[in-house]
């Protein structure tokens, strides 16, 4: 395995982690952005363009000069992408979620495992210090067992292809489930086995779902309920959304509010009310890691069957939706 | 980088701590009149010395820089005799516990070509750090008014920090923070004018109040408080023509527990510790010393910071309206 820079590409400018990747490597030692591909081209050159990188036309182009790629294009857009790393060998850090559909996800794994390549999936909340210690915490046992857990993952809509189903594969349960998902499945280490999914287009006039509520249960009978709502209202609400959790156990209560820390700001030029948070750069820790995983050759810190599986709960929450029955997650 | 600490209280401990994580820096010994259970603890763990006079520790040669967490009244002889012996110094804030000490310290360190900080760790709080930067980059328009607290219960009768003439008491203990961060953030004072509860001497309950114009035109209210019950609180609150910065540290936690009484329920230490405001200061003292840049305050920042709050005390106790030029000088 190489030990001088990693050279990365980005494979799609649609979600904003694009921007982490490319400051990236523009701050991080060892490492080189050498291009970008879009399918949009003229969202690419521009992208490539703020950024002074070159724009390569395919990502054929794209994986014959980097030693990883990054996704974050459309979600639709991840499996075609990652079908061509996995083919030329790229190892490849995926946006959640890992595809808009599981057989789309199952595809990607499976192609990844056959050629020996590492597959992550960018789940940044992982790296919030809060979460680590909520983790730490029940990891100790000092809490005793964990009865049920209330989580939020709500959100301002975000606009653009987020709302279109063809490139985003759903709306805000799509969007906002496979975040705390992946917490609770990293944190407790047991999996998700039955959502029960109410949801709806309430909020917008936009042709997905941007209101649900999710009912999980674990392979050990702990409850977990979810909101992953696009319910916070642009421009008013101080802030884009939140991650929190209360989690209730037999020792007593904790709470988790990842984006918790911020100063006040009231500002009238701009008539807004704004949380500015001041905690740490969770996609840099993330993206670090994921660039030390590719330059030993070890495992991916959260891999494709991670994506996998919540991509998993996504598709029983839509079912639920759709026949308003509890569904096994498959 | 080799480290030596004088002081064997919280903060010392909090230090050596940094040392021995910190992956290029080690801590060599510590010094303090008495042994500690934390430094018998430090020796038993990772090998460090103890001795029980700074001299002795001053002396070795194996020692490149020294942290000096020991009472206020001790820090300038203390960090003077470790300038003369060759070490770089970290004194814990305030700086000294008269401006003549300070300017002293200050004079030696230029006089023996060492490097001397003192520890004003609220400009490495995030939640200070992101105000400070809105405020100066213009988020709130042009400052009018800025209010601060920062309260917490009354150090032990016993404690050295109960003892005003070796302490300097809630002004030198919790104000110099806040004092040091409007500083920071608006430049010199003009005017002081201040009100303390020091004189009653109230067994177990301190405070003061003071109000700062500063020569930029924003007019401070500032509180320090020692009769709280429990717990800790700080405030900071700045209106400018566009608007406020506000913050209280009760606010929003990341991660909290209420616990069952009688079980053993806690929260896991935060084990990256990567906001950690001390850590991140030990980390720029040390990268200072190795030729990297000035760290956010510097000993003459510490200096005016020592002198302002000096200035609030005097206020208080004189009656006296106290006016200062643009460079600090008392007029």
């Amino acid at each position: 395995m190489t030990t001088d820079t990693i050279r990365i590409g980005i494979a799609g400018v649609a979600h904003g982690h694009a921007h982490s990747y490319a400051r990236a490597g523009k701050s991080l030692s060892g490492v080189q952005v050498v291009g970008v591909h879009d399918h949009d081209q003229r969202r690419g050159q521009e992208f490539a363009d703020h950024y002074g990188l070159p724009f390569f036309a395919t990502i054929a182009a794209l994986l014959a000069t980097c030693d990883t790629l990054m996704i974050a294009s459309e979600n639709s857009y991840h499996h075609p992408y990652a079908m061509q790393a996995a083919a030329a060998n790229i190892p490849t850090l995926c946006e959640k979620p890992l595809a808009s559909n599981v057989a789309d996800a199952r595809a990607m794994v499976q192609a990844f495992a056959s050629a020996g390549v590492q597959l992550g999936t960018a789940f940044p909340v992982r790296y919030s210090p809060a979460v680590r210690r909520l983790r730490d915490t029940i990891v100790n046992g000092s809490l005793g067992d964990t009865l049920m857990v209330r989580a939020t993952n709500r959100g301002t809509y975000p606009g653009g292809w987020f709302g279109d189903p063809t490139l985003a594969g759903g709306g805000a349960i799509m969007d906002h489930t496979v975040h705390v998902t992946d917490l609770v499945r990293w944190i407790w280490g047991r999996e998700i086995v039955e959502v029960y999914a109410e949801g709806d287009t309430m909020l917008h006039d936009i042709p997905v779902d941007d209101v649900g509520m999710l009912l999980l249960t674990l392979d050990d009978g702990m409850v977990v309920s979810l909101d992953p709502s696009w319910s916070r209202p642009a421009g008013v609400y101080p802030t884009w959304g939140d991650v929190t959790m209360e989690v209730t156990t037999q020792n007593g209560i904790v709470n988790l509010d990842t984006f918790g820390p911020h100063v006040d700001l009231y500002q009238k030029s701009t008539a807004q009310v704004r949380w500015v948070g001041y905690g740490v750069n969770f996609d840099a820790f993330m993206i670090d890691d994921w660039i030390n995983a590719v330059r030993t050759g070890g495992p991916a810190p959260i891999s494709g069957v991670d994506g996998l599986r919540a991509v998993e709960v996504v598709d029983a929450a839509y079912r639920s939706v759709r026949s308003h029955r509890p569904e096994r997650v498959q | 980088m080799r480290y030596g600490i004088i002081g064997a209280g919280g903060m010392a401990m909090t230090h050596a701590s940094h040392m021995l994580r910190h992956a290029a820096t080690t801590l060599v010994a510590c010094a303090a009149k008495e042994y500690a259970p934390a430094m018998q603890a430090l020796t038993a763990t990772a090998g460090v010395l103890c001795f029980d006079n700074a001299t002795e520790l001053l002396s070795r040669s194996d020692i490149d820089a020294v942290f000096i967490a020991t009472p206020t009244d001790t820090h300038a002889h203390l960090a003077i005799e470790a300038l003369h012996a060759g070490k770089h110094v970290f004194v814990e804030k305030p700086l000294a516990r008269t401006v003549a000490e300070g300017r002293a310290m200050l004079a030696t360190a230029q006089a023996t070509n060492r490097k001397i900080l003192c520890g004003q760790v609220v400009r490495y709080f995030p939640e200070y750090a992101q105000s400070h930067d809105l405020i100066t980059s213009g988020a709130i328009g042009r400052v009018g008014v800025a209010r601060t607290s920062r309260a917490g219960a009354h150090p032990p009768p016993e404690s050295w920090y109960a003892d005003t003439p070796r302490s300097g008491g809630v002004a030198l203990d919790l104000l110099i923070h806040d004092i040091d961060w409007l500083l920071w953030t608006f430049g010199p004072v003009q005017r002081i004018y201040a009100k303390s509860i020091t004189a009653r001497n109230l067994s177990g309950r301190d405070g003061v109040l003071a109000i700062l114009r500063f020569h930029s035109g924003v007019i401070a209210h500032v509180e320090a408080n020692w009769a709280y019950p429990n717990g800790f609180v700080t405030t900071l609150e700045v209106a400018g023509s566009d608007g406020i910065v506000s913050h209280r540290n009760t606010d929003a936690p990341d991660v909290s527990l209420r616990p069952y009484l009688h079980t053993s329920a806690q929260l896991a230490p935060d084990a990256l510790a990567m906001e950690d405001p001390y850590y991140i200061q030990f980390c720029a003292f040390d990268a200072w010393l190795r030729g990297g840049p000035t760290p956010r305050s510097t000993p003459e920042d510490s200096l005016r910071s020592l002198a302002t709050t000096l200035a609030i005390v005097e206020s208080a106790q004189t009656g006296s309206v106290l006016t200062f030029s643009p460079e600090g000088a008392a007029q």
